[in-house]
């Protein structure tokens, strides 16, 4: 075959995750290929303007701490911050940032552009090019072949992308960006399980036709967040957010016209999220709830564009204009982009590895909403995994597999790939079973060195790091101070603490309910030139070192079981010991490590132990 | 994995004279130690005679140490054969547990050899066979619980704890929604309601004092009830081994028998009645003095000429005795009984019900109680977790609270066997309305 060019890697889409791994192996000195249906899409923020929330800000937080470029191009585009679940402590407190949608797309590309060993072109990629289960490359709808020693395939919702508005259907991808009606075959073809998966997204408004004063004001936090650790600088609230309600009237409105709406018609086929319920489901489900709350969030600060969080629909459109004026505030709302649903093929992701390359095919790796994900961030994490993976793959290096006790990105991909997923998965810190320790404070502690060994992390980020880390140990030296009762009994007084008879360390004080890190540096002139930051840190390891060791041992006690690895040419079904719903289970996923296997459903404590007796007598274990 | 000790009952469980606790890892050695309080090694593979101290309970043990790689799992091993009777050994294993051995899991002892090269390649699809087998039986076993009360019982709190971490986490998760009716003051209400449930249950578990001292029944009754007659029936003696204890002949007397390895000390007291006669006054004193002290009472009435006795406070059995005399065909109930002391008819069903009543605290309306030793282990544990919930709830950020709360809801799915983190998930997005 005729090459265009050759390439060592070819990433197909530029959302999210395209983004990420397009960044991720060109900064590690691969030669890459960005190929899309178009180059306005690159970045595009298709439903709510905003990067983060909970635990998708800690998501965020890992993509900026490994190196990525998600949380410094939200800082470009910042209109206002918020921390959020301030007030219900340190493991659930994320952050949430609204961000300008038209700044986001611009700052994103410009970013790819002056990116080095980067090519960007405007094409749809009709075919996966793949010779003795290894991938060579990709063809053009257009016609042209570019060789490539790696794909990343983050074709997001656009694959046989469909827009459902009430009656109204049409095969295109979001905002009328054209949809890629070839590829999924192309997949097929390579033996590919195909799922149908739906979304939604809320209709955007004319600010200028809203009633503001019937909303309540929502500013961004005060003090200076931002999501970067690069950018020290305070953000400033740039845009007002605001939060209202739905009325029983609109309530009225959905119910008399339900027999319109395509999710109970039937017309919707694809598998909603649960998470992420249309408000004609809400109103239908929760029948006993009076009103939802919605929030307006602006697009952008060059367009009076509003987004209303709260309300997707696919309802047909002379309903949601009747519907969404049932709004108090919304009485004469102009609608300019309507609601709509989207239905979009996606892979079933347990064909993958946890490095996210194909079982099947070499060098043929997946990331984002075409492994069934919603949302940006979990989008952007699997695409920068996908991109590292891939770099590594070319070079020969051993592949990068995050534990569930490492990172939120580690909980998403094992997740992804080990369980069964039925529905669009969206990131909760419910479903970290460590969350006490991946926390938003201290991502680039947990990841910023095992980024730099593998070569996305500068300097100007390591020098960052290190001086935090010097930083911590000087603090750690400070909390083993000890004072005697008679300097500090006061102290502990004002604070409305026990006094002590025999001193006591820094430490001590901490932990005690009624005194703060801030406390001691305010009124006892300890930390000097230390930053809040790292003061906040410790803080939080301090008070509550009792709950972080305890999930430490917890994490110590499952790691040798859990890093036991599987080889991938064991032969399941022919384990007689086996019950046979495990054979079948442990055959689709073939685990890595001992741990994966064990969380797959279906698999019993019993058939560990079997696998476990085979190992040994192959002499594995 | 395989670096911590773990014990089981290496005998069939059920009556049997003798029972073998068996311990095997790097702390059996010391752990049998511990329990025989003593402080020199024991030379393996000799077998010695030593009292042991488990958990509340004494007891003569034959016990023997197996140093390893020369024993059967390879690691070291120490076996106690104590007497038989379910309870002990469980006393036994519940002391290994304190001592930091934990329940093994079905054909562990076969994996441990096989692991440590004590059994050959040939033996392994045996091995399988076996774990397999327990593994299965352990699913009968499961499902027999899955029908039982103590399934119920745990489903139950599990499904009330779900229901609380579904509304905690959906806050967590969701900090921009509104939530109405779910506020901390009654989550915490509710936290200590599941908590006094788990204590309960807990309660149920067979005592070690109750082991150690016997089961304290007072019998009361009119003199002429058959108080006498029940006692022998009881202790299934004609020469009883009823003893008069030196004093006066309305004190009480003490007689004991055995009843599935418990043993239940009976006390015959005078009968209760308002008295001017000092001696008589006493000895109701006393009756009323045995009465507090029983854990179960006995109201024993002639049939034939029934006169009722007021016991307040006590779990109390109503025996109607002298049926033989009585034309009327009765049903025993819940608390009522009728027997016949002098022909024995119905006394093996009244040892039954006063077994039932006493291991049974608690959940006195059913047969149930919480005696497997790992089950206890669990529930205990998700009580210590609630506990600290409970604990640190007003103290404490919300996210290191529900870790304790996380952690009961494991414990019980430890029993109970259901521990998928998804069902907290679903409930989530059940009981909310959550989203874009």
């Amino acid at each position: 075959m005729k090459f265009v060019d050759n390439y060592d890697a070819i990433v197909i889409g530029s959302g999210h995750a395209g983004c990420e791994a397009c960044l991720a192996l060109a900064r590690l000195n691969c030669k890459t290929l960005l190929v899309t249906l178009n180059l306005d899409s690159i970045g595009f923020l298709a439903c709510n303007p905003s990067i983060g929330g909970t635990a998708k800000g800690q998501l965020t937080g890992e993509i900026d701490a490994l190196g990525g470029q998600m949380a410094i191009n939200a800082d470009k585009s910042l209109l206002q911050l918020r921390m959020l679940n301030s007030g219900k402590g340190p493991a659930v407190q994320s952050l949430r940032a609204q961000v300008d949608k038209v700044v986001y797309h611009t700052e994103m590309k410009r970013t790819l552009e002056h990116q080095s060993n980067l090519d960007i072109l405007q094409a749809e990629v009709s075919e996966i090019l793949v010779e003795d289960n290894k991938v060579v490359g990709i063809t053009t709808l257009a016609g042209e072949s570019f060789s490539a020693k790696a794909v990343v395939v983050c074709t997001g919702v656009y694959l046989n992308a469909k827009v459902i508005i009430g009656d109204y259907c049409k095969f295109t991808g979001p905002n009328g960006f054209e949809p890629a009606n070839s590829l999924t075959e192309s997949l097929m073809r390579l033996g590919f399980k195909i799922l149908r998966f739906k979304t939604g997204t809320p209709a955007r408004v004319d600010g200028k036709s809203i009633d503001y004063s019937q909303f309540e004001v929502q500013n961004g936090d005060e003090l200076g967040h931002n999501f970067s650790i690069l950018n020290k600088s305070d953000t400033k609230n740039k845009q007002i957010c605001y939060l209202g309600y739905t009325s029983e009237k609109m309530h009225e409105v959905i119910r008399n016209n339900i027999s319109r709406a395509p999710l109970y018609s039937g017309k919707v086929k694809g598998i909603g999220p649960r998470y992420c319920p249309s408000i004609e489901d809400k109103v239908m489900r929760f029948a006993d709830k009076e009103r939802h709350q919605l929030f307006l969030e602006p697009e952008s600060a060059s367009t009076d564009e509003v987004y209303v969080q709260g309300i997707s629909s696919s309802m047909p459109v002379d309903v949601q204009r009747e519907m969404y004026r049932c709004i108090p505030g919304f009485e004469n709302v102009k609608i300019m982009r309507f609601a709509y649903a989207i239905e979009y093929d996606c892979i079933d992701a347990t064909q993958l590895n946890p490095t996210l390359e194909s079982k099947s095919i070499n060098g043929l790796f997946f990331a984002g909403q075409i492994n069934g994900t919603s949302g940006y961030e979990e989008a952007g994490a699997q695409g920068l995994i996908a991109g590292i993976n891939a770099s590594r793959q070319i070079k020969g290096l051993s592949p990068i597999v995050l534990g569930r006790d490492q990172a939120y990105i580690g909980v998403l991909i094992d997740d992804l790939v080990t369980k069964t997923i039925v529905e669009p998965y969206r990131m909760m810190t419910s479903r970290a079973e460590y969350r006490l320790i991946l926390r938003q404070d201290n991502c680039d502690i947990r990841l910023t060195q095992l980024g730099r060994d593998i070569g996305l992390v500068d300097d100007k980020r390591y020098r960052a790091y290190k001086k935090k880390m010097k930083q911590i140990d000087n603090v750690n030296e400070i909390l083993n101070k000890r004072y005697s009762p008679k300097e500090i009994n006061n102290f502990l007084i004002s604070h409305n603490e026990n006094p002590v008879l025999n001193g006591v360390t820094v430490r001590e004080l901490i932990k005690r309910n009624n005194i703060t890190i801030f406390d001691v540096k305010d009124e006892l002139g300890l930390f000097d030139e230390i930053t809040d930051e790292v003061l906040k840190y410790i803080n939080i390891e301090v008070k509550y070192e009792g709950y972080i060791n305890r999930e430490n041992e917890t994490i110590e006690k499952t790691r040798k079981v859990e890093n036991i690895q599987l080889p991938t040419d064991l032969e399941y079904t022919k384990l007689n010991g086996l019950r046979l719903e495990a054979r079948q289970k442990l055959d689709k996923i073939k685990p890595l490590t001992l741990g994966q296997a064990k969380r797959i459903d279906g698999v019993s404590p019993a058939d560990i132990n079997v696998i476990m007796i085979y190992l040994k007598m192959k002499g594995i274990l | 994995m395989l670096e911590d000790t773990i014990v089981a009952l290496a005998t069939p469980p059920g009556k049997a004279g003798v029972a073998i606790v068996r311990i095997s890892g790097k702390l059996s050695h010391q752990i049998l130690k511990s329990i025989t309080k003593c402080d020199n090694d024991f030379l393996p593979r000799f077998m010695y005679l030593k009292d042991i101290y488990a958990n509340g309970i004494q007891d003569n043990a034959l016990v023997v140490y197996f140093k390893g790689p020369n024993s059967y799992t390879g690691e070291d091993i120490a076996e106690v054969q104590c007497h038989g009777g379910y309870f002990i050994a469980q006393q036994v294993i519940l002391e290994c547990q304190k001592l930091g051995a934990r329940m093994a899991e079905a054909g562990e002892y076969s994996k441990r050899a096989f692991l440590n090269g004590k059994l050959s390649v040939d033996q392994a699809e045996g091995i399988i066979d076996i774990i397999n087998a327990e593994s299965e039986a352990q699913a009968r076993a499961g499902s027999v619980l899955m029908q039982g009360k103590l399934f119920e019982i745990i489903n139950g709190l599990q499904t009330e704890l779900t229901d609380i971490l579904a509304e905690i986490e959906a806050k967590l998760d969701y900090p921009e929604y509104e939530y109405t009716d779910n506020e901390n003051v009654e989550v915490l209400d509710r936290l200590k309601a599941i908590k006094s449930q788990i204590s309960d249950l807990l309660s149920t578990k067979i005592s070690g004092m109750m082991i150690k001292n016997g089961v304290k029944v007072a019998i009361v009754g009119a003199p002429n009830a058959g108080k006498s007659s029940l006692l022998n029936a009881l202790t299934n003696s004609d020469k009883s081994i009823v003893t008069d204890i030196a004093g006066t002949t309305r004190d009480i007397v003490e007689a004991e028998y055995v009843y599935n390895g418990i043993v239940f000390r009976l006390f015959d007291t005078a009968g209760i009645r308002d008295s001017a006669d000092i001696v008589e006054r006493i000895g109701i004193d006393r009756a009323k003095q045995s009465i507090q002290d029983a854990d179960l009472v006995l109201k024993l009435i002639d049939i034939s000429n029934p006169e009722d006795i007021k016991v307040e406070g006590k779990p109390t059995i109503t025996v109607y005795n002298k049926i033989d005399l009585s034309t009327n065909e009765k049903q025993n109930e819940d608390n009522i009984i009728y027997i016949s002391a002098k022909h024995g008819t119905n006394v093996e069903n009244l040892k039954q019900m006063i077994f039932n009543k006493t291991m049974v605290q608690g959940y006195n309306t059913s047969q149930f109680y919480l005696s497997n030793a790992r089950h206890i282990e669990c529930v205990t544990n998700a009580e210590m977790a609630l506990d600290n919930a409970i604990n640190t709830f007003t103290t404490t950020s919300l996210d290191f609270v529900v870790a304790d709360i996380h952690a009961c809801w494991q414990h019980l799915g430890e029993v109970s066997g259901i521990n998928s983190n998804e069902r907290i998930i679903d409930r989530i997005f059940e009981k909310f309305c959550l989203g874009k």
